[in-house]
């Protein structure tokens, strides 16, 4: 039914790229199908789900999420205020035509991770290339699939194999993973010339979250346990740390019957890792605070984070040597609502709130990079040279 | 004392032996390791069927986060401690015998190499300076078990005295050099030293710390030229304030551990699975000479092992990559 409705728009003239309004004229086609049987996106939700690659209640959570960051035109605004904040001399680089596609690498960790830059790509006015990954080969492609139906002339495309892009020379492609397998994946891209040496890339390397309470509250300790169990934790935007102004054992109760209900609510059942079990016996064995909230353990002790279902609660005094080691790998340092005005000294400027951990604006900075930014002045130097 | 300490490095006893005795003195001995695998569900008579692929070991931070002990009430005689910054939190080793920690060192050096043709030099710090370190301890042992006298610390920034190398020469004898892997790079690189023919550098570890980035293959290699010995007399430690055996590797990058001690790779995912010999995973080790602590140990590092039984370390577990986006090229 959705495919029907779209009405291919001729182009108006060549290497035209999408305005705001095509975009989100797309973006509504695409999300309406979430509900309508063999639309793109039901298609995609449903084999999502089917094969296993990640829960009834994250794929739709994911959907919703993106349906609500761009309503209200959200799209155009951010364009807007990210042209706003550019020289004269990069706005007058700036014009209708295409001068380049960008490659994207997306990560698979969480459903529809990435989307941010697959439209920061039609945003900046560039082609999109995506590599997806195949845990989550189904959700960005059947956007990908509207688009390329309504606006046939388009430089968008998509797949899940790299040797795709063999020989393409992208002068511009965007990253998100860890530093430890960015060499790896810079060698491949140059041996098989996907990109060039003198490529520009965006790479955003950090892994995850902290979340710091001053106060204690039922919003907060649900908002906290959404910011943990939301996409099992794999998330950047997720919750590792939690540097608090009360012991763990204050609270476990609550939270251990909250996060049960959690569960419930979203219809996931937990199952318990073999690493959570083990450290769970650890803690119990040398004397740490830890509780299993679900899937997940929450533990005093020296924090260190690791496996995403296991996260570090510390005392508030002791996050600034925290925060100063992991710095390169935090993505976010979420603060609560219901902070005490006497401790607003202590918590960090830089923050955001808890609740929006698992729902960031559209217009969010990965690694403290506005990727729409980002583009635009790629592209604007590129015309320059 | 329940264990003879020389029955326990003897090669001549057999492993599995000793594992069971031992197994079975911890489950009841060890507060920490028995409440570890009662909290896992895994009950005495079950422990006593496992083998050194199967049991539970603890991870190597309940030294740092208690004290781990099993020698009742008997006061431990020898406190070793990591090394670490003062604002760290470091483990802590409460040592019941020192004549275990004694047999461990002559025993594992003895099956390695023919200790009465080496004189000991320690280029680290001396043993007044830093008492507490199971390394110096080590090496402070070995120079005086030598009756010569010729077997020393070294004092640092210095190469060793040409006189010295000269009587170690004229006794017909080699050195056996120990330090750290940077201690040791700045020393070759800053003095022509040229050690009598036969004998070894023995790298402790800390590559962690030296200045530049280098490959293990290239800083012995840097060593083999500033000490004019060929690279197989480059030999490497693997050892920890938290274990009383060490391993050798001789020239290549496999550690060989004695007799009495195991090494087996875990899922890190899943501690209690071990990984087949050749895929890297946790370096999980059983050293007999711990049994009044705790004698098997998870450690924090990452490896792979040959089915001889010798082992590579791969560097350290790195943990938070596990969390977050990863492009991944097999996804």
């Amino acid at each position: 039914l959705i495919v029907h409705k779209i009405k291919p728009e001729s182009v108006t003239s060549s290497n035209q790229y999408l305005s705001p309004e095509q975009i989100q004229s797309a973006l509504n086609l695409w999300l309406e199908g979430a509900d309508i049987p063999d639309a793109p996106l039901y298609v995609a939700i449903r084999r999502t789900i089917e094969e296993g690659l990640f829960s009834a209640s994250d794929v739709h959570f994911a959907v919703a999420h993106i349906r609500d960051s761009v309503s209200d035109e959200q799209p155009r605004k951010w364009l807007e205020r990210v042209k706003s904040l550019l020289s004269q001399q990069q706005k007058d680089h700036l014009d209708h035509r295409i001068t380049q596609d960008v490659l994207c690498l997306h990560a698979g960790n969480l459903p529809l991770v990435g989307f941010q830059d697959v439209l920061a790509v039609l945003l900046s006015g560039q082609g999109y290339a995506g590599k997806l990954s195949r845990k989550d080969p189904y959700l960005i492609a059947s956007f990908i699939e509207i688009l390329q139906k309504q606006y046939p002339w388009m430089r968008v495309k998509c797949s899940i194999d790299l040797n795709t892009y063999r020989n393409h020379k992208f002068q511009c492609w965007t990253f998100a993973g860890s530093d430890a397998g960015l060499s790896q994946v810079n060698h491949e891209l140059l041996r098989q010339d996907i990109v060039t040496a003198n490529s520009t890339s965006l790479q955003r390397t950090a892994h995850f979250s902290v979340a710091i309470l001053a106060g204690w509250s039922s919003e907060t300790k649900e908002h906290l346990l959404e910011s943990i169990l939301r996409y099992g934790g794999k998330g950047c935007r997720s919750v590792a740390m939690i540097f608090a102004q009360m012991r763990l054992a204050e609270v476990a109760g609550e939270l251990s019957l909250a996060a049960s209900v959690w569960f419930r609510v979203n219809s996931v059942t937990p199952q318990i890792p073999h690493v959570v079990r083990y450290r769970h016996a650890y803690n119990q064995s040398v004397g740490i605070t830890s509780i299993l909230v679900g899937s997940h353990l929450i533990q005093e002790g020296i924090a260190s984070p690791d496996f995403p279902e296991i996260v570090y609660w510390q005392d508030m005094g002791q996050s600034g040597d925290a925060l100063e080691k992991y710095r390169f790998a935090i993505q976010e340092l979420y603060v609560d609502t219901t902070n005490d005005d006497k401790y607003s000294a202590q918590l960090p400027s830089v923050s955001s709130l808890l609740r929006s951990a698992q729902r960031p604006p559209l217009d969010w900075k990965p690694d403290g990079v506005d990727i729409l930014s980002w583009l635009l002045e790629q592209n604007a130097m590129l015309r320059r040279s | 004392m329940k264990f003879n300490p020389t029955d326990i490095c003897s090669p001549d006893v057999a492993f599995d032996l000793r594992f069971r005795d031992i197994l079975k003195y911890q489950s009841a001995e060890n507060p920490i390791y028995g409440k570890f695998t009662q909290a896992l569900g895994f009950s005495g008579v079950q422990l006593d069927q496992m083998s050194v692929s199967q049991i539970p070991l603890l991870p190597v931070e309940a030294f740092r986060d208690a004290r781990v002990f099993a020698a009742g009430s008997h006061p431990p005689e020898i406190f070793f401690r990591s090394s670490g910054t003062s604002s760290m939190i470091r483990s802590s080793h409460h040592v019941a015998y020192a004549s275990q920690y004694e047999a461990s060192i002559f025993a594992g050096m003895s099956y390695f190499y023919d200790l009465s043709k080496f004189v000991v030099l320690g280029y680290t710090p001396g043993y007044n300076e830093n008492p507490n370190s199971s390394l110096i301890w080590m090496i402070q042992a070995l120079i005086q078990a030598d009756p010569s006298g010729l077997s020393r610390f070294l004092s640092i920034g210095a190469p060793p005295a040409s006189q010295l190398l000269d009587e170690i020469r004229d006794s017909g004898r080699y050195v056996m050099l120990f330090g750290a892997a940077f201690g040791l790079a700045d020393l070759a690189e800053s003095h022509c030293i040229h050690l009598p023919q036969g004998s070894v550098v023995m790298e402790t570890g800390g590559m962690k710390t030296w200045r530049r980035e280098m490959s293990r293959a290239d800083l012995h290699q840097l060593l083999a030229r500033g000490f004019g010995l060929p690279q197989s007399h480059i030999h490497s430690e693997y050892g920890m304030t938290e274990l009383l055996s060490q391993a050798y590797a001789k020239g290549d990058q496999w550690f060989m551990p004695p007799p009495w001690m195991k090494v087996t790779i875990r899922d890190p995912y899943n501690p209690l699975c071990e990984l087949p010999d050749g895929q890297p995973g946790l370096i999980g080790v059983v050293d007999l000479a711990n049994w009044a602590s705790c004698p098997f140990i998870l450690t924090g590092d990452r490896g792979v092992r040959r089915s001889d039984g010798a082992f590579e370390v791969l560097g350290r577990w790195s943990s938070y990559h596990l969390r977050g986006c990863n492009f991944l090229l097999e996804d």
